[in-house]
């Protein structure tokens, strides 16, 4: 845990710092983003973020100073509550604020909004991070759209060495069949292919969740029963804790209420936002690890 | 001079063939009544007629013409039908109803011209409602009801007008004024045939009769040359015996016979 | 009465329309918007008028035209008060091809999600065609039957479909299940105009026939009225208009049913007469609830279906109340 904290005030110092570094960049060429949507060339002074994740990444690139508004739930860093809030389903009101980059991601944004923008010329690009190198390719891409290529490099090779020393530390730890629990009940898990399920890879652990049923699919609750299953890791969250009360005291908790399937519990911004502190949840998954093997 | 003309007709509803071969005809001016036991096929021919059902085989001629030759539309100016019930799914005042009697006259985007309300008007009062001129046909009983079907035939000023058992719910009053009716109609060279079950009704309405029997014509022509025992004894069943009417018509009695059918009176009491 | 009501009718229509784009949405004030439609404005103010609300104020007019048009046609046309656009399973048979259009198909090729609605529409169509027909043609009863049958079919797929749906894809096929014109953009309205000019002009066209045919097949017949293929057409057309509404807005519900019943109420029962009077009805009555939909709880946007049921029925009493 120490660890972690410490990790995200130098991270946090570090994004500081480079904003002021990076200030006012003008063009950019045209670029695809990770949906293999053209974003056109253009300036990148008003930005839009419609989602958590992508403000997290605007910021750690250096680009926060330009953003003009984010979405209520997008409050990391800091400064981000301070941004004026818009509804990420409210075209007019991201059309009023004559945004000339609108941010936005495959994990939380209706891709049908995305068209409309798209259609009514407003240059969108859209990150679709479905594991930690595409969460590398997010950097890369999301700096190079504002303009800021270098401080993208930088923070792809960072994020990659943290995975780096983390995967290796996990390493030697045994190979144990889990799930990403997204939600209790209905019992919704992270399926192959997904970021979570890279987040469970890297740790050392094994995902057993099927491959069919689209990214994150509706399981029969007697999964949990299934003598075979060991961990589950979830994100600590107010509604998770109490699915996880409820579900305890019925059949299909059994196992875990006897403690038979492990339960871990990650820092819920950080295991589901596909942004720079996915790594911190990583680090956290791998120190829960750690210390019960 | 013949209006409608059927020669060897044949037609039913679905699989079934109910009418067999019937030569049936219709002059300018004459009153034909169809009569028959329940489901011998009058209202099947009626329609075969009317040209509303298809002909299975044989043919109808309106004017000499086949009626497949004709267009639709001629054949709804020439030629008008009387059902005997009217489909209320929706609410429809009296006039609305006569009105629809003027469609074949009219063009899908034409309204109604001052004359075809006169037209309507004119039908309403004919059959004795003007007064429930804007009533809801819901709210008339079953006789006024067959009265306002009279008046939308009457309204789309037809050559030949096909009734189906115009009289079924009539009562004495009204039946006469059906009579008076078709008379006038027939006076002034329409042509009519008419289904009916009142011997006496038809025997006053009609210049001629036909029997069906079976689907089949069992027996045509005038009242005198067709009112036999026989008739009433092999199509109906029944036994009948005739009298002569103060009006010079023959009055038909039926001779109830509860032995006959099997039921002993003396139990019945 | 009635050349009053007439006129009522399109100050409803004209009123809900400015309504809709004067208060539409929360970026823009009313005065905002009086300024781009004199002609100045900022550009993204105009972008909002021209681009955003009006396409949406449009499609909701067509749609809520369409709708309300097939409704009154269907309801003459089967001798039913409670035929609706949806009775025959031909929404159902859109909206099933639409979610999993939806569910299916990568995010590039959303523009497809309409031509599917239209292809489901068109299948569902032909399924109650097919399982109607009987010796003497389609009849209502049969029709009517047929029409639940495939309802339940497609009712069927569409909750199998909103079961498998991964979350990121849920909201759209949800919002098709109960109505949305969030999809409203020019090229969209420039489609549906021309598409639903032939099907509307064909029902206006057989307004009397429909009459006739109300009170009876045999009569009607009678009358002039070729009953087989103005049943085949009046079907066909409002199956059209139907698929339309539901390719482009997703299933909006009661305006088709109620909206016929308050102008035969107001007009009277001639489908000549109501028709045309229930398509510039359904029209108020769509935009009217798609403005309250979305301001009524904002930011959240409410399902169009819920608002029109929930402005439509309560004048729908009152109406027959009075009327009784």
């Amino acid at each position: 845990m120490l660890c972690v904290r410490t990790h995200t005030r130098r991270c946090g110092f570090f994004i500081l710092a480079v904003s002021i570094a990076c200030a006012g960049p003008q063009g950019r060429p045209g670029l695809r983003d990770q949906t293999g949507a053209i974003v056109p060339s253009g300036p990148a002074t008003r930005i839009i973020s419609l989602a958590p994740d992508v403000t997290e990444l605007a910021f750690a690139v250096g680009a926060g100073a330009r953003l003009v508004a984010a979405p209520a739930t997008a409050d990391y860093p800091p400064q981000a509550s301070h941004l004026r809030r818009v509804d990420p389903g409210d075209l007019e009101s991201v059309v009023a604020l004559r945004p000339d980059l609108v941010l936005a991601t495959t994990a939380g944004n209706d891709f049908r909004f995305v068209a409309r923008a798209r259609a009514l010329g407003l240059a969108v690009c859209c990150t679709d991070v479905t594991s930690f190198a595409r969460l590398a390719e997010a950097c890369r891409l999301v700096a190079a759209v504002v303009g800021c290529e270098p401080r993208g490099t930088q923070l792809a090779a960072e994020l990659g060495a943290r995975v780096a020393a983390l995967e290796r530390a996990s390493a030697a730890l045994p190979r144990r069949a889990a799930l990403y629990v997204a939600w209790w009940e209905p019992l919704i898990v992270a399926s192959p292919g997904t970021f979570h399920d890279d987040l469970l890879l890297r740790a050392g652990l094994a995902n057993v969740a099927p491959g069919s049923g689209g990214r994150y699919p509706r399981l029969d609750p007697e999964t949990l029963l299934d003598s075979r299953l060991e961990v589950v890791v979830v994100p600590d969250e107010p509604d998770m804790r109490d699915g996880f009360t409820r579900l305890l005291s019925t059949t299909a908790g059994s196992r875990l209420r006897a403690r038979a399937l492990r339960t871990i519990w990650l820092p819920a911004d950080a295991a589901n936002r596909p942004g720079p502190r996915l790594v911190d949840a990583l680090a956290a998954l791998v120190l829960a690890r750690e210390r019960e093997p | 001079m013949t209006l409608l003309r059927a020669r060897a007709l044949s037609g039913g509803y679905g699989r079934d063939t109910i009418v067999h071969e019937v030569d049936f005809q219709v002059s300018a001016g004459e009153c034909v009544a169809l009569m028959g036991p329940n489901g011998a096929g009058k209202s099947t021919l009626l329609r075969l007629l009317a040209g509303i059902l298809p002909v299975r085989s044989g043919v109808v001629e309106l004017d000499g013409q086949p009626l497949a030759a004709w267009r639709r539309r001629d054949v709804a100016r020439t030629v008008g039908f009387v059902p005997q019930l009217v489909n209320l799914a929706f609410p429809v005042t009296v006039h609305e109803l006569v009105e629809q009697g003027r469609a074949p006259h009219l063009g899908p985007w034409r309204p109604p011209t001052r004359r075809d309300h006169e037209i309507v008007d004119a039908a309403i009062a004919r059959v004795g409602l003007a007064a429930r001129r804007q009533a809801s046909v819901a709210s008339l009983s079953g006789g006024e009801r067959q009265r306002v079907l009279l008046a939308r035939a009457l309204a789309s000023e037809p050559r030949l007008l096909l009734l189906d058992e115009p009289a079924a719910a009539l009562d004495i009053r009204h039946q006469l004024d059906l009579v008076e009716i078709v008379r006038t109609l027939a006076g002034s060279g329409v042509g009519i045939v008419l289904i009916a079950h009142d011997w006496q009704l038809a025997l006053r309405v009609a210049d001629r009769l036909v029997v069906i029997h079976h689907g089949r014509v069992w027996a045509a022509g005038a009242a005198g040359e067709i009112l036999s025992a026989r008739l009433f004894r092999e199509v109906f069943g029944v036994e009948a015996e005739f009298l002569n009417g103060p009006d010079g018509l023959p009055v038909v009695v039926p001779r109830l016979t509860l032995g006959d059918a099997g039921l002993d009176p003396a139990a019945a009491l | 009465m009635r050349r009053g009501a007439d006129a009522l009718l399109v100050a409803a229509l004209v009123g809900a329309v400015l309504a809709a784009l004067l208060w539409g949405g929360s970026a823009l004030s009313g005065s905002d918007v009086l300024r781009v439609l004199a002609g100045g404005g900022p550009p993204e103010a105009r972008t909002i008028v021209f681009g955003l609300r009006l396409p949406r104020i449009v499609l909701a007019l067509l749609v809520g035209a369409s709708l309300a048009l097939a409704g009154a046609a269907l309801q003459a046309l089967l001798s039913n008060p409670l035929a609706d656009p949806f009775l025959l399973g031909i929404s159902g048979g859109g909206a099933a091809a639409s979610t999993l259009a939806v569910v299916l198909l990568p995010p590039l090729a959303i523009a497809l999600v309409p031509a599917a609605a239209l292809a489901g529409a068109a299948l569902a169509t032909a399924m109650v065609w097919w399982l109607a027909r009987g010796p003497l043609g389609p009849s209502p009863t049969r029709m009517i039957l047929a029409g639940v049958a495939v309802n339940a079919a497609t009712s069927a797929v569409i909750l199998a479909v909103l079961a498998m749906a991964s979350s990121p894809r849920l909201p759209g096929a949800l919002a098709v299940t109960m109505g949305s014109f969030a999809s409203a953009s020019t090229e969209a309205v420039a489609w549906l105009v021309p598409y639903i000019l032939l099907p509307a002009a064909l029902l206006l066209h057989h307004g009397r026939d429909l009459g006739l045919l109300a009170t009876g097949e045999e009569s009607a017949a009678a009358l002039g009225v070729d009953v087989g293929v103005v049943r085949r057409r009046v079907f066909l057309a409002a199956a059209m208009l139907c698929a339309g509404a539901v390719a482009f807005a997703g299933v909006i519900g009661f305006v088709g049913l109620v909206t016929p019943h308050i102008c035969r109420l107001v007009f009277g029962q001639q489908p000549r007469r109501v028709l045309p009077r229930a398509a510039l009805a359904g029209a108020a009555l769509t935009v009217l609830g798609d403005l309250v939909a979305r301001r009524a709880l904002a930011p959240v946007e409410l399902p169009v279906g819920v608002v029109t049921a929930v402005l439509g029925v309560p004048f729908f009493v009152v109406l027959l109340r009075r009327s009784s």
